[in-house]
């Protein structure tokens, strides 16, 4: 019998996964927040770290030198049970965190939305046309387990960090 | 008020070695200047392994020891002699920051997260569990 994630356990599960350095090869995520405001939204999660790692003695030399320390962050934001978000909301969100990462001076951020359900299709469809370059967008139904990213780089990478 | 205080054997440890070390070769060499020889002798070891421990307590104490005292407004981060003190209702951010080979501390952040406007908490330190420490904080912010 297929065991349904909860939301709660999802969540916990990224925040250890992230900080364990599940994402080691893209950055190292060091920091984590929870219930994060940012303009009118609250994210239950936000992690963020660095391109440049914090090795011992030679590694570190080595990054030092060779690695450019890019700030970069990931974004929880779920996706209620019985309702649909909204493309509108959708966008909205990523206006905000855009503007945040300009801000901030945040190279890339990933935006992670779980859902307890199935998205409907409007999102799905412009996700997947979405090529938003520095901002990896991923659906991820947690009864069936399916990962939707939109069509970037930095959004097809998150399914090497999301493992259930 | 609620005080939480444990011993860092890490840094303990850090203070012993540094010491014992300082001492064997202080005394070595003061040895070989007067004599011309090295004296090996148990007792002299134990002398330096007591005076050691006992200097390097001491300078732990001073320097790392870590004491958390908090209640439902404001709480105190003594380190060693440093002391800060606040109330809860100044911060508006919490974050767990991994700083590596173990160690997590609670960040609390006055106004902006990407400034470096925050008090650091040692939650390895006074061997605290991260996410419940988070989360009994983040409450008494919020009130």
């Amino acid at each position: 019998m297929k065991r349904v994630i909860d939301l709660r356990d999802f969540i916990d599960k990224i925040e250890n996964q992230l900080i364990k350095g599940r994402g080691k090869w893209i950055a190292e995520f060091n920091e984590s927040f929870i219930n994060y405001p940012l303009d009118n939204f609250v994210f239950p999660l936000v992690v963020r770290g660095q391109t440049r790692s914090k090795g011992f003695l030679l590694s570190r030399l080595f990054a030092y030198l060779a690695m450019p320390n890019y700030l970069v962050s990931c974004f929880v934001y779920p996706s209620e049970i019985n309702s649909y978000i909204k493309k509108e909301k959708l966008e909205i969100l990523l206006r905000e965190i855009s503007k945040m990462m300009k801000k901030n001076n945040v190279k890339w951020s990933w935006l992670i939305i779980p859902k307890e359900g199935e998205f409907n299709q409007r999102i799905i469809k412009w996700v997947e046309k979405n090529d938003l370059s520095n901002i990896g967008i991923a659906l991820v139904d947690l009864n069936t387990k399916n990962i939707l990213t939109n069509n970037s780089v930095i959004g097809r990478k998150i399914k090497t960090i999301l493992k259930f | 008020m609620k005080k939480i205080s444990k011993i860092n054997f890490g840094d303990l440890g850090k203070s012993f070695s540094i010491f014992f070390i300082l001492i064997v070769t202080l005394r070595i060499i003061t040895n070989f200047l007067f004599t011309k020889i090295i004296i090996v002798e148990w007792w002299i070891l134990t002398i330096e392994l007591i005076l050691a421990a006992i200097v390097s307590y001491l300078y732990y104490r001073l320097k790392y020891h870590p004491t958390f005292s908090y209640d439902k407004e404001s709480f105190i981060l003594e380190i060693g002699k440093e002391k800060i003190s606040s109330k809860w209702k100044d911060f508006k951010f919490i974050s767990l920051y991994y700083s590596g080979l173990g160690k997590t501390s609670l960040r609390l952040y006055i106004n902006d997260i990407y400034k470096d406007d925050y008090i650091e908490i040692s939650v390895s330190d006074l061997r605290l569990n991260p996410k419940d420490f988070r989360s009994e904080v983040s409450k008494l912010i919020s009130n």
